[in-house]
């Protein structure tokens, strides 16, 4: 009998060491960005800035960001009628939609500023729109994927199959995706540096480079670190909160794999061609001919010999970051499905999220600070000659992806399913998967792929922490473009392109609502109780 | 426990054994690849790799022994803060930075006769840690159209009246600026170094932006009159077929002739505090000053060498041809001590701050 009660009692802790663990590992960053930052908020120099460059830095990040998430609404418009309708193109236009994931915002600034001379805060939310109007096709696709077939069948046979009708009542099945997406392209224009430096606008994260590497004092930046952070900090837990509240989650039916699609016909058709055209011009077809007429004479063989060393380089990042960022976010919902420790759970996904919301320079400044090597100690060495910080400061940053990707799936879980997690406490990954894998696959695998897409394109960390001969596809592009060499990146940016398409075909495809994922039926069981719905079960 | 049972939860334990060391000998592995060689140099530096690779390569070819860097636009100083025993040698584009890492303690003495022998004390620093083996000077690049040179005497002429909205800089963040708004701060002091800021802002074409080729770029296309540059440009931009004609509308001024002088930028070379082969970076540093390596330097870099006259590419002997007190690639140099420039950025930088100088005029 003690036996067991202690074998019962190792049990129970262990899950909670393993989360209290990871929920450790995961705040290391902001911990040490908090203890260098927070004693110099108190200092002369927060004052100065707060008289001086601050306020105008702040108005102009708030209303980049803004706008940026604007634009990124705007111009997804095309893309996300591709998710209620059927009409001429419609696949090509989804798809194509998507393409500007492929190119880095800071590249396609660079780009534009070059040929078309723009400048300013205008130019510089068009750009950043461009980039993030692929998570509101993506993500309001995703949850258009929950509109039950009967709602769309009496729409259409009340003859409210034309786009504005139609919009209006399938409209807020998206809502919360969209608030997602605005939230997630808000905290990526938040922590943009290079593509604001380049339209001249003083952003706050411009404004902590300039602070930081001007002092050379890490302590300097801090501060403004942590003041960007308190900011982005609001809206990256305020998702987190929606995600995990009944009221959102009665917001979610999940009552048919594929959506049946309304038809559009006659000058119908063409609505969302023309809504989605600005994104087609801007996104794709300017950037790829730029870049295709300047690769055209400069692809040789010595490039190419480069460009390969450096996509090994690039693909080593890529895919460690992901998958380091995908074991992470499994390792917090496995937990919280199980129901161990729940407050610990939430609070490494709040620290994960909080991360996210981090300008990645300062994530990885952290990790130079974490990693110090104390004297030449060998086992610090033999992690800083390799690429390993790297990737693990990519694998923290997108953890929050794999996350909100993850709880969000969960939402769609049955009772039943959630029972079981919870009954049988086990918070291994193979039970895990053996319960929600039907679930989560599909969301995961989309955030993989997206995850993926972002980390081929990465450059504030790779800057900061490359290790020797460890030369990426975007570092070689940056460099080039330093020396006004831009033309002469094309083959680079090329290459980055792409490796980039599999993946992007693959989130295509996992965000068409037509296609199959394989996730099973369910809803909440019948009865009362927050957070259940009306128990229509698709069989 | 039944066999069965016992099998599997061998089977597991040994899984989950080999999930945990999967990680240790994955990073063992990888450490073990990026192992350098006995005959391995590494620098790290923030100069752009085509300035410093094919002096690299020489060295390599001349010696056998590889250098392998590591470039970082950004954070060199915490990098080497936090990792001192990383890299051997480090090279920055100027030696302020040094000065910083010196006054942190990351930087070892040189102790080289030679390098004292040949590298004039203006470019070396006094407590002998670090030294430059280049510099340009930071000058006014004008139209060649519409401007004439007469026109231009001194640095405070960026703040004339009559240059209102004709002036083009790039960030008063960057390194370059920062370093000579902190030498004409030592040489004139806060208030006329404010004023001389002050009255450029006023006169700038619009909001910093770019680096110093865009400047040359905005001359060309009618956007200003006047840019804050570094010398070695021009040569840079008429050896490349799409900046030759920025480079062509333009002509560079050396200010304050009959002053002080014009202000430079050094290059800074230093051995880190932690090298493992003094002797191979002390002699890759002794490189670098040779004659041979210097000419080499001058050719590929535009800019001037530190050791004495040698000869010169004919576009850096051209520059400011014309020029009462410049000729022959000749110019008079306001020489500022290396060590008060990196005192001064904190001050440059809250000028900067108050008068908000990054933001639209």
């Amino acid at each position: 009998m003690r036996s067991d009660s202690i074998s019962a009692r190792s049990a129970s802790i262990a899950p909670r060491l393993r989360i209290a663990a990871l929920l450790l590992l995961c705040s290391l960053p902001l911990a040490a960005l908090v203890i260098v930052g927070v004693p110099r908020i108190f200092d002369e120099l927060i004052v100065h800035l707060a008289a001086t460059v601050l306020p105008a830095q702040l108005l102009y990040s708030l209303a980049t960001a803004a706008g940026a998430v604007l634009v990124g609404a705007a111009l997804a418009a095309g893309g996300v009628l591709c998710g209620l309708f059927e009409f001429p193109g419609r696949r090509l236009l989804q798809r194509a939609s998507l393409a500007p994931l492929l190119l880095p915002s800071w590249f396609l600034s660079i780009v534009v500023q070059n040929t078309l001379g723009a400048t300013g805060p205008v130019a510089l939310a068009l750009v950043l729109g461009i980039g993030a109007a692929p998570l509101f096709q993506l993500l309001a696709t995703a949850a258009l994927r929950t509109v039950p077939s009967q709602y769309v069948e009496v729409l259409e046979q009340g003859g409210r199959a034309r786009p504005w009708p139609a919009v209006r009542h399938l409209a807020p099945f998206a809502v919360p995706a969209l608030a997602a997406a605005a939230v997630l392209a808000l905290l990526l224009a938040w922590a943009d540096e290079a593509s604001a430096r380049t339209f001249a606008v003083p952003t706050l994260t411009v404004g902590l480079h300039d602070q930081w590497f001007g002092r050379q004092d890490d302590a300097a930046g801090a501060p403004v670190a942590i003041v960007l952070l308190v900011i982005a900090i609001v809206p990256a837990l305020g998702l987190w909160a929606v995600l995990t509240r009944g009221g959102f989650r009665d917001s979610v039916r999940l009552q048919r794999r594929g959506m049946h699609r309304l038809p559009l016909r006659g000058p119908a058709a063409a609505v969302p061609w023309l809504l989605g055209t600005p994104q087609l011009v801007a996104g794709v077809i300017f950037p790829a001919a730029v870049i295709g007429f300047w690769s055209v004479e400069r692809i040789d063989r010595v490039r190419l010999a480069t460009v390969g060393a450096d996509l090994v380089h690039t693909l080593t990042l890529a895919v460690g970051g992901t998958l380091l960022a995908a074991a992470l976010a499994m390792a917090v919902l496995r937990h919280e499905v199980a129901a161990t420790a729940p407050r610990l759970v939430g609070a490494t996904a709040r620290v994960v999220l909080a991360t996210f919301a981090v300008p990645p320079v300062v994530l990885a400044l952290a990790f130079l600070w974490l990693l110090p090597e104390g004297g030449g100690a060998a086992w610090t060495r033999a992690i800083n000659e390799t690429p390993a910080p790297l990737i693990a400061a990519a694998g923290l940053r997108y953890c929050a992806v794999f996350l909100i990707a993850g709880q969000a799936a969960l939402l769609r879980v049955a009772r039943p399913h959630a029972d079981v997690a919870r009954v049988t406490g086990r918070t291994d990954l193979r039970s895990f998967l053996r319960l929600f894998r039907p679930f989560v696959a599909a969301p995961l695998a989309a955030a993989a792929c997206f995850v993926f897409l972002e980390a081929l394109k990465d450059l504030s960390l790779s800057l900061v922490l490359q290790p020797f001969g460890f030369t990426t596809l975007s570092t070689r592009l940056f460099q080039l473009a330093q020396t006004q060499r831009i033309p002469e990146g094309a083959p680079w940016v090329l290459c980055q392109a792409l490796v980039g398409l599999y993946p992007l075909a693959l989130l295509a495809r996992m965000a068409d609502p037509a296609h199959d994922t394989g996730a099973r039926d369910a809803s909440w069981g019948k009865g009362g109780g927050k957070g259940q719905g009306d128990g229509a079960v698709d069989r | 426990m039944t066999p069965t049972k016992t099998h599997r939860a061998r089977r597991a334990a040994g899984s989950r054994g080999a999930a945990a060391l999967a990680p240790v000998l994955a990073v063992a592995a990888l450490a073990a690849a990026c192992e350098r060689g006995p005959a391995t140099l590494r620098v790290i530096t923030d100069r752009t790799e085509s300035n410093v690779a094919p002096i690299f390569a020489a060295y390599a070819k001349a010696t056998g022994v590889r250098i392998e860097p590591v470039y970082l636009e950004k954070g060199l100083i915490s990098r080497l803060e936090s990792r001192p025993t990383e890299a051997d040698i480090v090279i920055t584009r100027d030696a302020d930075l040094l000065e910083i890492a010196r006054t942190k303690g990351l930087l070892q003495p040189l102790a080289s006769k030679r390098i004292e022998a040949v590298v004039p004390a203006e470019f070396r620093d006094p407590a002998g840690t670090y030294f430059s083996d280049s510099y340009r000077a930071r000058v006014i690049f004008y139209s060649r159209d519409r401007v004439r040179p007469d026109e231009l005497a001194t640095y405070e002429d960026l703040g004339a009246e009559r240059w209102k909205g004709r002036v083009c800089i790039r960030s008063g963040y960057h390194d370059y600026n920062l370093n000579f708004f902190g030498q004409y701060l030592v040489k004139n002091g806060p208030e006329r170094t404010r004023e001389l800021l002050e009255r450029l802002k006023a006169n700038l074409a619009a909001a910093p932006a770019g680096n110093d080729r865009d400047q040359a770029k905005a001359i060309f296309e009618n956007r200003c009159d006047l840019a804050v540059m570094n010398s070695y440009y021009m040569g840079i931009m008429l050896s490349s077929p799409d900046q030759r004609p920025w480079g062509l509308a333009t002509r560079v001024f050396f200010p304050d002739q009959q002053g002080c002088g014009a202000f430079i930028l050094r290059s800074g070379l230093a051995l880190t505090k932690a090298t493992r082969d003094v002797e191979a970076a002390r002699s890759f540093l002794e490189y670098v000053v040779q004659e041979n390596a210097q000419d080499y330097m001058s050719k590929l870099t535009y800019a001037y060498p530190v050791r004495g006259r040698g000869p010169l590419p004919e576009i850096t002997r051209s520059l400011g041809e014309g020029q009462p007190g410049v000729s022959d690639g000749s110019f008079k140099i306001c020489k500022v001590p290396l060590d008060a420039v990196a005192a001064q950025r904190d001050a440059v930088i809250r000028m900067l701050d108050e008068i908000r100088f990054d933001q639209r005029p």
